[in-house]
This record gives C-alpha cells, structure tokens and sequence, in this order.
C-alpha cells in the first residue's frame, strides 16, 4: 500500500484531502526514541510521556530488585533467573561452576550499573538529550524486562504467547512486553539512522 | 662406546591432552523467541564489528538452525564474548571446536 498515490483521481475529491492530511499525520510522527547528528556529534531523544517514564523506572526498580534477591539454595532457580544468567558451558560441570562463581557477580554489577544509567536520566527534564553510552544501557535494560516477561509469558516464535492466552491475570504483563518490543524496536533503529 | 646406534628411549608427548588445549574455543548464540530479530542483528555488529550483511546471516542461521556460531578464539576471549553476550540477555554458550 502506498499512500503517496494519486489513484483515487477520478473518485470523491475528499479521499485525496484525506489521503493528504494522512500523509501530513505520519510526516508529524515522532518516533519514541531518535536520534539527530549535529555537526558530527549524535545524541538521541527520548520521545515518550511523563507516564511511560514512571513506568519505565517502575519496571526497572523490579528488575534490580530480581537480580539482587537472595537465592535459596533447597530452591530450584526459576526459569527467569535461568533466562538472565544463562549456561556458558552447557557440555562441562566443572568448568560451568567456575564461570558462573567469577562471572556472575560481574554480570550483576553490570547490569546494576545500566539501570542506575537509565533511571538517572528517566527522571529528567524530557527535553535532556542522551549519549550513546545512554541508549544502549537503555536497550539492554528494555530486553532484559522482556525476557523477564516474555519468560513469565512463556512467550513462542513470532510472539505467540504460549498457554497463558486465556489468563487475564496476565493481560497487564502481556501489555508491558508489547509496549517494550515497540519501544526495544524503535531504540535499534535509532541506531541504524 | 657402542658401534652401533642403539634405539633411543623417547618420552612420547600426551597429545590428546595438547591438542585438546590448542584446539579453539567457539562462542553459539542459540535461538530464542524472546529476542527480535533486529536487536540480535545490532547486538552482533556491535559487539562484533560484523557488516550488517554478515550480522544478518548469522542471525538467520540462528533463527532457522536453531543456532550460529559467532565468534572463536582462546578460552578467555570466548569466555569474554560469552559475558558480553549474556550482558544483552542473549543466549550464548562456548565449547570447543570440533
């Protein structure tokens, strides 16, 4: 479909004004995140509300909140925490054991230090401009709440929500993760511009 | 003094634990329906340096073969691929080349 096309020249004159003030609408659009270079030198903007904001720092309280719960050792470790500190050596005990006792730790610091970069600046003024280094501890934060939710949601190939599709008490959670894919997608595009 | 050579006792080398040390390692990024397609591609470039030409095939291959390998080195370098790979929440593992 393209609707940039005349074809409707011999139809009613206002499907072509309406076609026009399409075409006015989708030129207006903001994405949510983008960026702009200025002699030589890029920064990006995040383009979303106050309350995508709050929400966004809400998620990301949860999150620090997940990779710093105590873990319990006569307790199986939950597909979530599984899906954030995947296996390294999946074919070697041995060696598995001491990656995750050296690696894990950093991997926790290090996503500690992404979230505490994207709350820092969500609660700015709007108008503030982020750097690279920004952006992408937003893009790791976005993905890593939706593993966590997609895990939750036990989510299939092309986005099919396994098993869950009749709950509703997951209906806010499905919300979320489709909010984030959007948000994730604009951010590596944001990248590519 | 001997007249004639006398066969020498030689240590032979354990070879199949060398060659098991030299051999690389290989980084895997196995498919997962959580990760879009475009994040895995950007990750790859970006932690990689790979054309986007390149990132995209071996993302291809993780979506249809159910898994690609990425990248290979030491034992340390896949280790650091592996770590930076988990950083965005990529599922990644490492073995040796076979």
């Amino acid at each position: 479909m393209c609707f940039i096309s005349t074809s409707t020249r011999s139809g009613p004159r206002w499907s072509m004004t309406s076609e026009w003030r399409f075409v006015q609408m989708t030129k207006r659009f903001k994405p949510p995140i983008f960026a702009t270079t200025k002699r030589g030198s890029t920064v990006w903007s995040l383009n979303i509300g106050e309350q995508e904001r709050q929400l966004l720092a809400r998620l990301l309280d949860e999150l620090r909140g997940l990779l710093t719960s105590d873990d319990d050792p006569d307790t199986p470790v939950s597909p979530v925490l599984q899906r954030l500190f995947p296996v390294a050596y999946h074919d070697d005990v041995e060696k598995e054991a001491e990656y995750q006792r050296l690696m894990r730790e950093e991997l926790v610091a290090s996503r500690l230090f992404q979230i505490d970069a994207v709350a820092g600046y969500l609660g700015l003024d709007d108008k503030q401009t982020l750097n690279e280094g920004q952006v992408i501890a937003l893009m790791q934060s976005i993905n890593a709440v939706r593993v966590v939710l997609g895990t939750l949601l036990d989510v299939g190939e092309d986005d099919e929500i396994g098993g869950v599709d009749d709950d509703e008490d997951l209906e806010a959670e499905r919300q979320l993760y489709g909010f984030l894919s959007w948000l994730l997608e604009w951010t590596v595009r944001s990248f590519q511009t | 003094m001997p007249t004639t050579l006398e066969p020498a006792k030689v240590e032979e080398p354990d070879l199949s634990v060398d060659v098991a040390a030299d051999r690389p390692w290989v980084v895997l990024v196995w498919n997962d329906p959580i990760n879009l397609m475009s994040y895995v591609t950007h990750v790859l470039q970006k932690l990689f340096g790979y054309s986007l030409e390149k990132a995209t095939v071996l993302m291809m291959d993780v979506h249809e073969k159910g898994r690609a390998v990425v990248a290979s080195g030491t034992r340390e370098e896949a280790e650091m691929h592996v770590f930076h790979l988990h950083e965005h929440t990529l599922w990644a593992t490492m073995e040796h080349d076979k």
